[in-house]
């Protein structure tokens, strides 16, 4: 038996600004076409159940409505904030069922979701538990949904219509009694087209059930296929099918500000609201973010987009913000931020299987979150596990992800002890004075070593990189001074110039 | 020893398996430290640095104390645990810390910008847990014997032993020739005497090594015995 369910949320683009600013749920809300700023010509697009009680109606100009009430809200529709609640349904609904279909937004701005519910019962138990899982969902992300199950799209369609007029209720159509449920209600209910409409209201056609009493070739004769099409509706054999949306791995967040920003603590304020509901939309997909990318619109619609390193996926509020405050802080906007957006990319926490005999780490998620907020404290590359880097220069050193294996460690014990012990390395190296004899340092002058020599070992020569314009030719000596330090310099060998420079390049400890 | 005869048969039949409650004690004390891979500290320590405290090795350069941390660091890596350095210096030398043994994917290196920055890290570190070491490295190898650290208010270390604690994670605190660990003892202070270096006695002189002497300080008995470690 298939079933659908149907996902409808009436003036959708004022439920998308109440979802952004959800402090402007109580007011009398208007919305104009979108752009920057209304004129007294705008039109009404869509509205709030409280500016309609106020004489507002769709369609009028601006002007026409604040002669009726002069306090209404005026904001011009956010595309980016429309895109992200849509979205936010979307996902919502791809939480629940495999196949999503995600139409446009109704003329009358009711935007309707449609989900294949087949079989999706024995997962939750009942078609009550759907119906409480997918309410929820939709909820988490910032709606108050109307919600219908039934056999055909139409009659889930018309069940959530009306769930939505009963303020957020789930309308539940047994299975196998769509004609039935249908028949007393009107025939408005389908969204016939307005021809269609107006031809059996004339004939004296007002309900579901009278429609499909009709024989189908009189219908057929009539209102040709468009008439079939609604016949078949009425009778609960409804030919529409679903038409799913293929599932993207970006997520995007955004708003427009009213005034451009300029302080970076007002414009963490509002990323952090843009985050909130970015977070929402990956929850109920149980993902978290891998990768973050910051949009910024400055004055002039210059668009400057800032990448932010994620070492982990995360889902923790705290930590994301503080990498959005450290690629802020190490460059500030350079101009007033008019509109902003963040791309996230998702990922999965990590999973990893434990093993029995091996003393337990921290879990993947908790290890995530901390490399997370270690990024976040001291900035995008400061925090890894060390690596060779390539090339032949010793001092060079690189980061990589901390991902420590599960199995055990194959390293080994430095086996016959030898080798000098630890250096402490100074990067860069430092710049030192160096008296010689024979070749051989004899005295140190510098910052933080200086003084006579006792004793010294080399030199050793490192020659690497040689194809290169500056190759690296030095001769390393180890020194051990009168004060007790012990310390590796180098003589670093300019053969283009002819010139050789000293370097304190560590000291052993 | 027991005198009935019972016990005593039983003790006889059965030497590996009934042990003393002494010996079992101290079995269970060797879990809970960090062997630092010197045989006779190990043996001073009672098996090692304390698990879950806050220790402070101090020197000034060139005393052997990272020579020292190393070794533990490759002790705790090569046993499949994870270990975090956290300094703000940069002078940590991955290749070194690599030829004492370490499994340095197990090693977390966190390159604090500043001071501040090290402290903060250390404490979301510990206070997450899952890391068996935490090393915060305190020496400035700019400024000579200097010590960063020394100026942190009591209230820092006291918050970091505690995080140590909760989580069981071990702190240990590296720092120039004056301690900076203040408001709580360190369970263990280990204050490390430059050392001499050895030389190679064939035709090419070179470093061998260092030879240093290790001051112990404990917590619970003051002052301890004083003797001399051979790096590497």
């Amino acid at each position: 038996m298939t079933r659908h369910a149907c996902i409808c949320i009436p003036r959708f683009p004022v439920a998308a600004l109440h979802r952004a600013e959800p402090e402007l749920r109580a007011t009398p809300l208007v919305l104009t076409a979108a752009g920057k700023t209304s004129s007294p010509e705008s039109t009404i697009l869509a509205l709030s159940p409280e500016a309609e009680r106020r004489g507002a109606v769709a369609g009028m100009t601006l002007a026409q409505a604040l002669s009726r009430h002069a306090d209404l809200v005026v904001r011009p529709i956010d595309p980016g904030v429309l895109r992200g609640a849509r979205d936010a349904l979307f996902e919502a609904a791809l939480a629940t069922a495999p196949r999503v279909e995600l139409p446009d937004i109704e003329e009358d701005a009711t935007q309707f979701v449609y989900l294949d519910a087949s079989g999706l019962e024995r997962l939750v138990g009942s078609t009550g538990g759907l119906a409480a899982t997918l309410s929820a969902r939709v909820a988490r992300v910032g709606f108050l949904p109307g919600l219908g199950i039934a056999d055909q799209l139409e009659t889930a369609q018309v069940a959530a219509e009306l769930g939505a007029q009963r303020r957020g209720a789930a309308i539940l159509v047994p299975a196998g009694a769509d004609r039935a449920w249908l028949a007393p209600r009107s025939l408005t209910a389908l969204r016939p087209s307005a021809e269609v409409g107006d031809w059996l209201a004339e004939v004296g056609i007002a309900a579901i059930g009278q429609l499909a009493e009709v024989p189908r070739e009189e219908v057929g004769t009539r209102l040709g296929r468009a008439g079939i099409g609604l016949w078949l509706s009425a009778r609960g054999q409804g030919r529409r099918v679903l038409r799913p949306r293929a599932v993207g791995q970006e997520l995007v967040e955004g708003i427009v500000v009213e005034w451009g920003v300029k302080s970076l603590e007002a414009l963490l304020f509002i990323l952090r609201g843009v985050l909130d509901r970015l977070l929402g939309r990956l929850e109920v997909r149980s993902l978290s973010v891998a990768g973050l990318e910051l949009r910024l619109v400055l004055g002039g619609a210059h668009e400057e987009r800032r990448k932010v390193g994620v070492l982990a996926p995360t889902r923790e509020t705290k930590t994301l913000l503080r990498l959005l405050r450290a690629a802020l802080e190490g460059a500030p906007p350079s101009a007033a931020v008019e509109s902003v957006a963040l791309v996230a990319q998702t990922g999965e926490a990590r999973p990893e299987q434990l093993d029995l005999f091996r003393p337990a780490g921290p879990p993947p998620a908790q290890l995530a979150e901390m490399l997370a907020r270690l990024a976040g404290i001291c900035g995008e590359g400061r925090v890894g596990r060390p690596v060779a880097p390539p090339g032949h220069r010793p001092e060079a050193v690189a980061l990589a992800p901390f991902r420590p294996p599960a199995a055990a460690s194959e390293a080994k014990a430095n086996p016959d002890g030898s080798g000098p012990p630890a250096l402490r390395a100074l990067r860069p190296p430092v710049s030192l004075r160096v008296e010689t004899r024979q070749g051989h340092p004899v005295r140190l002058q510098g910052t933080p070593v200086s003084g006579p020599v006792r004793a010294c070992a080399g030199p050793w020569r490192i020659d690497a990189e040689w194809w290169r314009a500056a190759p690296c030719r030095r001769d390393y000596f180890d020194v051990y001074l009168d004060d007790g330090a012990l310390v590796r310099i180098y003589r670093h060998l300019d053969l283009a110039r002819g010139t050789a420079l000293w370097f304190l390049d560590g000291i052993y400890d | 020893m027991p005198t009935n005869p019972a016990l005593l048969t039983l003790l006889r039949d059965l030497p590996g398996e009934v042990r003393s409650a002494a010996q079992a004690g101290s079995a269970r004390l060797e879990k809970r430290c960090h062997p630092t891979g010197l045989a006779e500290l190990d043996a001073c320590l009672g098996g090692g640095l304390p698990v879950g405290r806050a220790s402070e090795l101090c020197g000034s350069l060139s005393s052997g104390a990272t020579s020292l941390i190393l070794r533990l660091v490759a002790g705790i890596t090569r046993d499949a645990r994870l270990v975090a350095w956290v300094e703000w210096t940069d002078a940590f030398d991955p290749a070194d810390c690599g030829r004492a043994g370490a499994a340095l994917e197990r090693l977390l290196w966190v390159r604090a910008p500043d001071e501040g920055a090290a402290f903060e890290s250390t404490e979301v570190l510990l206070h997450g847990g899952g890391f068996s070491l935490v090393v915060l490295d305190l020496r400035s190898a700019r400024r000579y014997n200097d010590n960063a650290g020394r100026h942190r208010p009591a209230s820092v270390w006291v918050r970091l032993s505690r995080a140590a604690a909760k989580t069981r994670s071990t702190l240990i605190v590296l720092s120039g020739a004056t301690p900076a660990l203040c408001g709580i003892p360190a369970a263990v202070r280990l204050m490390l005497q430059p050392g001499r270096p050895r030389w190679s006695v064939s035709a090419t002189r070179l470093l061998e090594g260092l030879d240093v002497s290790i001051h112990i300080h404990r917590a619970s008995a003051g002052f301890g015995r004083v003797f001399t470690a051979r790096f590497p």
